[in-house]
């Protein structure tokens, strides 16, 4: 009884290690980004324009977009896309989301983040949950962390227990559970298309 | 066999009526008893198929989104609704209500939550949501939101804000819904041969759990309404109150048709009382005919109570026409002995009764049994009430029948001779008129019979079938005055739901213009303004230099990591995708945009509160998803719950459809939103369902119009067969057939050319009309074929006719025609109706069996040259 105690206590330990390691290494890429993401949203010379394409910039060293794309998708249908289309979904998807990224921007500017204390799942990837400090209110956002062959990359936000992923995936499916991969895209394209017209407009 | 069975008459009938008398005496006493378990049944589910498929949706669309068991009160103050006193008012008002046993709630201007009261953000608002009986809350704010709220408006306040509405919930029934749920299954089971015995007698047993439910649930309805009558009853110096809702027309029309009953039967049997005294001024012949028509129907209402056929609003009008179908028997009884006893004065009072008896005795039975073709026509369509009406009054005119040929001689046996043996005949000139119109002016009555005609082809081709309650009621009465006031002010009556499933396979080539809305980035723009120029973004390279395409065996194991997205997919609040949103909220505008449609409610009706928090943008996934998560349970029950099912992947859009509308067509406007789903909105069959009381209703009813129509040539078809051995010539059966086909079908076109359409009620009217009239040409003919064996002359036979049977054909239609008359003076519009257009059918159908019918016979001359 006591051996497996002793056992327990130093699994909990040695995890403990383990965790504190990865969450240094993970955090620290995360509070740089989300650092510099701040720096450049509090900045009064650039316009709001130029700052989003900075703020793209930066979030681009830190999102992992082609897992991102993957796991929207799903493995259900991913292995429906030959690699062409893989390869253009990953760029419309990277296109949609730093749109849907730089939009929700204001949102997070001039607010305070705190960062609590991480946790490891299955090794590779690491949750860490921050809290929105804004008006007074708290808003939880957690980011999942993947260690890929580039390094640390978040491959999903939840905010206040909804994930960004899943919302993308259930309008995805919902999309190819009734129609084809090229369906998706075409969609996709003219969704592009539209917002690029509304903009010239 | 006939004169054996004549002998057997003699023998146990004529030389014994007090023993009749006894015997019949006793099965009146045994029916009268069961009279007691006679029932009327007015509600919803009386008026649908019973196979209907779409019933059988509506079941289960009920039993996923509840049912729509609520009424309506409206309030209508004289001051401000929003003034201190009224909410006061409003309030006691609510209170009383919620106090009666079945009512679950109420809901009023006063418990709806204000959302902009102040307006604040989602998540401030959420845990603070005023009502307007909060101490807090701003009156000027509450009546701004009110008034301009999607779902508020024309729901709880007229658009003119002079007016609020009172919802009143009641409970459902536990017992009845177990036993309607029980009932399909089984039924279901027994469609398909898979049910065992056991089960069959488990389904036997329900039907009879479902009387005792429906009988019992009635009784509770009315008593609840009468409760919300006394209620309203003490606010209506305050204000102007009607009460309104699908709960309230039923009990009210079965108040309106139990009141018709019972006035109108004892009216037509006063009418018959002074008819017959006015037409033969004996008591006698007073006393008769009203025994046998009292009795008949009493025995008639007997047989209903034991086999448990309920009187519904389509079979309103048995007791009217049994009384009058078995007075008509009556009349030519009595025609009849007169005649013989002023030809035979010498014949005792047994010879007169035996050979009235004997002559009649044909073609009463013809007659009775065309009739019953008639109202066997209605057994061919699979609508149970009408499948009931047709039964019932093919059995009644069995009844009667037998009544009238076992009472009536019974009776009369016992009765000394008349004294007087010449009687006058009352107001013999007019059948005289139409002999020699029938004689000499044979081209005028060709003509007139061809205009006839082609009135009737016109009034045909413009008739239409529509079924709207409102009309039902006349416009002074309360019921009308409150069904019109909902109906215009607030949001309509009759329910309509539309499903919208979206797990269809291959659905998704939707037009363009949902592009913006489908792929959305899973983003509206809000809360930004600006946008970064999307070049700019496409320009900026991925500078972590991942590669786009990685290997399908990275990939995979990739896959496997993230397993948590697959566990967590079906959560609910990855429901609400952009692309959903806007097919219902599409489907919610065009709906709305409909002049037939008043409220639409729907998530839709949802989506646009919403937007007041996003500055009128649509809310985008990921705001929906997190909206959801942040809904607390109850206001998930009361917003979500009504609108959406998450596990059948559908939502439901309810509507009302604005009966009192001018010119609405109802079937015509089902088939355009069906068509608009496919065509105006890219729906595919598959993805839209409609469903409600209006579809149940119009199913219904464009099901008794087509077997209507069917049935009429198989009603013509089974007459000539029957002409056709009555008479033993088919020559005579197609002389016979035209001036009853012409009076049956002229009730038609004259309601086509006056606008009225077909209704449950009205639509019977042709079968019923065939029925009766067929009889005075039955009569006619064969009187006819006697008097032409006399001197073989066609217009001396004529003339005799006209003479003879021919007064007894015009008291008869006479007294007929009075006495349906009486029906207008009913509240009930298909009451009213059904006893102006049955009049006409008898005054055509008598007119034609004394012009037409005798003409053709001269023409054609059927009995020989």
């Amino acid at each position: 009884m006591k051996m497996i105690s002793c056992f327990l206590l130093f699994f909990l330990f040695l995890s403990s290690v383990v965790a504190a390691d990865v969450e240094t290494e993970a955090e620290k890429i995360l509070k740089s980004s989300v650092d510099k993401v701040f720096t450049v949203m509090l900045d009064k010379e650039m316009t709001l324009d130029q700052k989003k394409i900075k703020v793209i910039e930066i979030t681009d060293t830190v999102f992992g977009y082609p897992l991102m794309a993957k796991l929207s998708i799903g493995k259900k249908h991913w292995s429906e896309f030959n690699t062409e289309q893989r390869a253009e979904f990953t760029k419309l998807f990277t296109d949609a989301f730093r749109r849907f990224y730089v939009d929700k921007l204001d949102l997070f500017s001039n607010e305070e983040v705190v960062f609590k204390p991480a946790t490891v799942v299955k090794g590779k990837k690491v949750q860490i949950p921050t809290m929105l400090l804004s008006n007074g209110k708290k808003y939880s956002i957690l980011y999942k962390m993947s260690n890929g062959k580039t390094g640390w990359r978040i491959y999903d936000i939840t905010i206040e227990g909804v994930s960004l992923i899943h919302t993308y995936r259930s309008q995805y499916n919902h999309i190819l559970a009734s129609g084809k991969v090229e369906d998706l895209l075409v969609k996709m394209r003219e969704m592009k298309e539209e917002k690029e017209g509304n903009k010239e407009l | 066999m006939q004169s054996s069975l004549l002998n057997f008459y003699t023998r146990y009938i004529l030389n014994r009526p007090i023993i009749v008398i006894i015997v019949l005496l006793g099965v009146f006493a045994y029916l009268g008893f069961n009279a007691k378990h006679f029932r009327i049944d007015a509600s919803a589910d009386s008026l649908i198929l019973e196979n209907d498929k779409d019933y059988k949706y509506y079941r289960k669309i009920s039993k996923t989104y509840g049912s729509h068991s609520y009424m309506f009160i409206t309030y209508k103050p004289k001051g401000d609704i929003f003034s201190p006193e009224t909410l006061s008012k409003l309030g006691s008002l609510r209170d009383e209500l919620k106090k009666i046993k079945r009512v679950s709630t109420v809901l009023t201007i006063l418990d709806v939550p204000l959302l902009r009261n102040p307006p604040v953000p989602i998540k401030e608002l959420i845990p603070n949501i005023k009502n307007l009986e909060h101490p807090d809350v701003d009156i000027h704010l509450a009546r701004t939101e009110i008034e301009s709220s999607p779902i508020y408006q024309e729901l709880l306040v007229s658009a003119d804000m002079k007016m609020t509405a009172l919802m009143v919930h009641f409970t459902e029934d536990a017992e009845y819904e177990r036993v309607v749920s029980r009932r399909g299954d089984l039924r279901q089971k027994l469609s398909v041969n898979t049910i065992t015995p056991a089960e069959r007698t488990e389904l036997a047993q329900l039907k009879s759990a479902y009387r005792e439910c429906k009988i019992r649930m009635d009784k509770e309805r009315h008593s609840d309404i009468a409760a919300v009558r006394t209620i309203m009853d003490g606010y209506r110096q305050d204000a102007e109150l009607f009460l309104g809702g699908i709960s309230m027309i039923t009990d009210d029309l079965i108040t309106f048709v139990k009141k018709d009953l019972k006035v109108f039967g004892i009216g037509i049997v006063i009418f018959l009382i002074v008819a017959l005294g006015f037409i033969f001024r004996k008591i006698r012949w007073v006393v008769l005919p009203v025994l046998c028509c009292t009795l008949s129907v009493l025995s008639m209402i007997g047989i209903l109570g034991i086999f448990g056929w309920e009187v519904t609003v389509i079979s309103s009008n048995f007791i009217s026409l049994q009384l009058i179908i078995t007075m008509a028997l009556t009349i030519h009884l009595i025609v009849r002995y007169r005649e013989l006893e002023v030809e035979n004065p010498e014949w005792s009072q047994m010879e007169l009764v035996k050979e009235t008896v004997f002559s009649k005795f044909v073609p009463c039975l013809y007659t009775t049994l065309t009739t019953v073709a008639g109202f066997g026509s209605l057994l061919i369509c699979d609508i149970l009430p009408v499948i009931n009406f047709g039964l019932m009054m093919s059995v009644g005119l069995v009844v009667s029948l037998i009544v009238t040929f076992f009472l009536f001689p019974a009776i009369l046996c016992l009765l000394p001779k008349n004294k007087t043996g010449e009687e006058r005949q009352f107001c013999s000139g007019f059948t005289r008129i139409l002999a020699n119109i029938t004689q000499n002016y044979a081209k005028t009555v060709f003509i007139v019979t061809g205009l006839l005609i082609v009135m009737i082809g016109v009034g045909v081709s413009r008739l239409t079938v529509e079924n709207s309650f409102i009309d039902y009621f006349r416009k002074s009465t309360e019921i009308y005055q409150g069904l019109k006031v909902i109906d215009q002010n607030l949001g309509g009556t009759t329910p309509l739901d539309i499903i919208l499933s979206f797990d269809e396979k291959k659905d998704v080539l939707l037009s363009n213009q949902d592009t913006e809305v489908i792929v959305q980035d899973t983003v509206s723009t809000t809360p930004l303004d600006v946008i970064v120029d999307a070049q700019k973004i496409e320009d900026v390279p991925l500078s972590n230099k991942e590669t786009i395409a990685e290997s399908d065996a990275d990939f995979d194991d990739e896959f496997s990591e993230f397993d948590e997205f697959e566990e967590e997919d079906n959560s609910d609040k990855y429901w609400f995708t952009a692309d959903k949103m806007a097919k219902i909220m599409k489907v919610h505008d065009y709906l709305d945009s409909l002049p037939e449609i008043g409220k639409v409610l729907s998530l839709g009706t949802m989506l646009k509160i919403a937007e007041q928090f996003t500055e009128g943008k649509p809310l985008d996934d990921f705001q929906l998803a997190l909206l959801y998560t942040q809904l607390p349970d109850n206001f998930k029950d009361m917003a979500l719950s009504p609108y959406i099912s998450i596990p059948d992947n559908q939502a439901r859009l309810t509507v009302r459809i604005k009966d009192s509308l001018k010119g609405l067509k109802r079937d015509d406007l089902l088939k355009q939103i069906i068509f608009d789903m496919g065509d105006k909105l890219d729906l595919q069959e598959n993805q839209y369902h409609l469903a409600g009381m209006m579809v149940l209703y119009n199913n219904m009813l464009q099901s008794l119009f087509s077997s209507q129509i069917l049935t009429i040539g198989f009603v013509v078809l089974a007459l000539m067969i029957m002409f056709t051995v009555l008479f033993r010539s088919i020559k005579i059966a197609l002389i016979a057939i035209l001036p009853n086909v012409i009076s049956a079908i002229a009730v038609l076109g004259v309601m086509g050319l006056a606008g009225l359409p077909l209704d449950f009620i009205t639509i019977t009217i042709a079968a019923i009309s065939i029925g009766i009239a067929v009889d005075d040409t039955i009569h006619y003919i064969h009187r006819f074929k006697e008097e032409y064996e006399v001197d073989q002359n066609y217009i001396n036979a004529m003339h005799r006719c006209h003479g003879s049977i021919g007064n007894a054909m015009y008291y008869t239609s006479l007294t007929i025609i009075a006495g349906f008359s009486i029906l207008v003076l009913s509240y009930f519009i298909p009451t009213i109706l059904f006893g102006l257009l049955t009049s006409l059918a008898m005054f055509i159908a008598l007119i034609t069996a004394l012009t037409l019918l005798p003409r053709l016979i001269i023409v054609f001359k059927p009995f020989g040259k």
